[in-house]
């Protein structure tokens, strides 16, 4: 009776009940998708119930999957509806299991993926809103809670629980498919794919902070989707990689983004020895992948900033003439103010902190900006490296009347307590 | 070294409108089996089981007056989840042992028994 300790993977179920999720929704059909989250459900709390006791069994994965094909089979029983589908079921598990006992087989053994990307496709096709697209797709492929995903984007319980169950109505209503799109459909379905990974790995990255662990999930999650799509050949394309390459420069230099006590350390203060060396060097095989063939995105092309840092020994050695050369093919591509903003501090570290502040003059009025606590946090740090403290603080001040986290907040405080002006 | 046993006895009941995450689940699997593992390597841990939450019967009375009534749910929100044995000098140490048991924290009542070591009287 003695079962050998068998320690579990790092979100083995998160993971595992993404993967069950989409192989079930395929096979019971996209309208059916609550009934296949019920079912997955169902297989987690039994391992709940058992596992404590009995110990963990020799291959947790397997035991999961065998045990949510039980599930799925009384459902199929059940529902005169579904009935003819059984025998999919027990094939489409039997695959799995294999999988499951193979371990996961990186590399070559893309096709392996395919539920899980037809999920991803589905979670986030075009018609659903933005909002209900990453709560979908953070729910169902990703496998996390409700009340994870509302605490990762500052939402109540009942909005996100809402905005799932419309993201399920739309998905039955349009009649979305499971499969992956047609060649004619891929890119712009791509983009939506995209946009949403995009979303969740900025807000796991800006937010990061060690009071909320859950948002440096969301990075990793973000990460992972996009290895997917690099991985199968329908979906490997320039513009994927330009993403994963940017999301793996930015992740690489998490470790070093959160000081001793917990505050945020900016590019210029981080210890670069800490940057994720392994992470960097996947980011630049991705930008390269990125350069092969003739699309060029936004990704592209904040990918290739965020390699400049990543090659700069330190931040005053930074390539800054390239960065703002880049900026401007940026604005070039989306004239947003925020971006405009970015440049501006490289055009400081450039020219110099009034040609910096001039830049900032330029945008300062626009609406977007208007609650943007990084525009006068900007002016402040600018202005203290002229040397008029005064109007530092004034910026610093102004800054802390504006929205932004915990971390943010101290790091303003601290800055204008520096000025002298606190 | 004698033996005890470890019961526990689980609440049925899960606080509303309480979320059971896949995350949450695997938190709460890790920690009994960081435990077992804990007494493993310790050396204390003999067997461990998980007691089926259902069916269960109960049979009160003998003869005519039998009776087999579906439980153990009707005559309580407890239930015996599942139990663990193991070794210790003495009630002290066995305490102690279970003192950290996982049960615990979820709400769950953790019974402490020593096995009576029958081997003594057969021979």
């Amino acid at each position: 009776m003695d079962n050998g300790a068998h320690a579990l993977v790092d979100h083995l179920f998160r993971h595992q009940a993404g993967r069950m999720i989409a192989t079930l929704t395929r096979i019971f059909g996209p309208r059916y998708i609550d009934l296949a989250e019920e079912v997955v459900q169902e297989a987690l709390v039994k391992a709940l119930q058992q596992w404590p006791y009995r110990g963990v069994p020799e291959n947790p994965t397997a035991w999961l999957i065998q045990v949510a094909k039980n599930r799925a089979l009384d459902l199929l029983r059940r529902e005169a509806s579904l009935r003819e589908k059984s025998e999919e079921i027990v094939r489409a598990f039997a695959a799995q299991e294999e999988f499951a006992n193979r371990r996961i087989e990186t590399g070559r053994g893309g096709e392996l993926f395919d539920d899980t990307l037809g999920m991803i496709f589905m979670a986030c096709h075009p018609s659903i809103p933005r909002e209900g697209r990453v709560a979908l797709t953070l729910k169902t492929v990703g496998g996390f809670g409700v009340s994870e995903i509302a605490r990762a984007f500052l939402a109540k319980e009942p909005t996100v629980a809402q905005r799932l169950v419309r993201a399920k109505r739309l998905i039955r209503d349009e009649g979305v498919t499971f499969d992956l799109p047609g060649e004619a459909e891929m890119s712009t379905r791509l983009d939506s794919v995209l946009e949403v990974l995009y979303l969740l790995f900025n807000e796991g990255y800006t937010a990061h902070s060690g009071e909320n662990l859950v948002r440096a999930d969301l990075a990793q999650e973000a990460i992972r989707l996009c290895s997917l799509l690099v991985r199968h050949r329908a979906t490997n394309r320039p513009k994927c990689h330009a993403l994963l390459a940017l999301m793996m420069f930015q992740a690489a230099r998490l470790p070093a983004r959160m000081g001793e006590g917990g505050e945020l350390a900016l590019l210029s203060e981080q210890d670069r020895s800490l940057w994720d060396r392994r992470m960097i060097y996947l980011a630049y095989k991705h930008l390269e992948a990125a350069a092969d063939g003739d699309e060029f995105t936004e990704y592209h092309l904040q990918a290739a900033i965020a390699a400049c840092h990543a090659a700069a020994s330190s931040y005053e050695l930074t390539d800054w003439v390239e960065i703002v050369r880049l900026y401007d093919l940026l604005i070039a591509l989306n004239p947003s103010p925020v971006v405009a903003l970015n440049r501006a501090v490289a055009v400081a570290k450039w020219k110099g902190p009034e040609a910096g502040i001039r830049a900032i003059e330029e945008i300062s009025r626009h609406p977007a900006l208007q609650h943007y606590y990084l525009l006068p946090a900007t002016l402040g740090e600018l202005w203290s490296e002229v040397g008029d403290a005064e109007k530092a603080a004034d910026f610093y001040r102004q800054a802390l009347n504006h929205p932004c986290s915990e971390p943010e907040r101290r790091f303003l405080s601290k800055r204008l307590e520096a000025t002298g002006g606190a | 070294m004698p033996q005890f046993m470890l019961i526990s006895q689980d609440s049925m009941e899960i606080p509303e409108g309480f979320e059971i995450t896949p995350e949450i689940i695997q938190g709460v699997i890790q920690k009994y089996n960081d435990w077992a593992e804990g007494l493993r390597k310790s050396g204390h841990l003999v067997s461990l089981n998980k007691l089926r939450d259902e069916p269960g019967k109960n049979i009160t009375g003998v003869g005519p007056n039998q009776v087999v009534t579906d439980g153990p749910y009707a005559e309580t929100k407890e239930i015996i989840g599942g139990y663990w044995i193991i070794t210790a000098a003495n009630y002290d140490e066995a305490v102690k042992l279970a003192s950290t048991c996982p049960s615990l924290e979820f709400g769950s009542r953790v019974e402490v028994r020593e096995v009576e070591d029958l081997s003594t009287f057969s021979g």
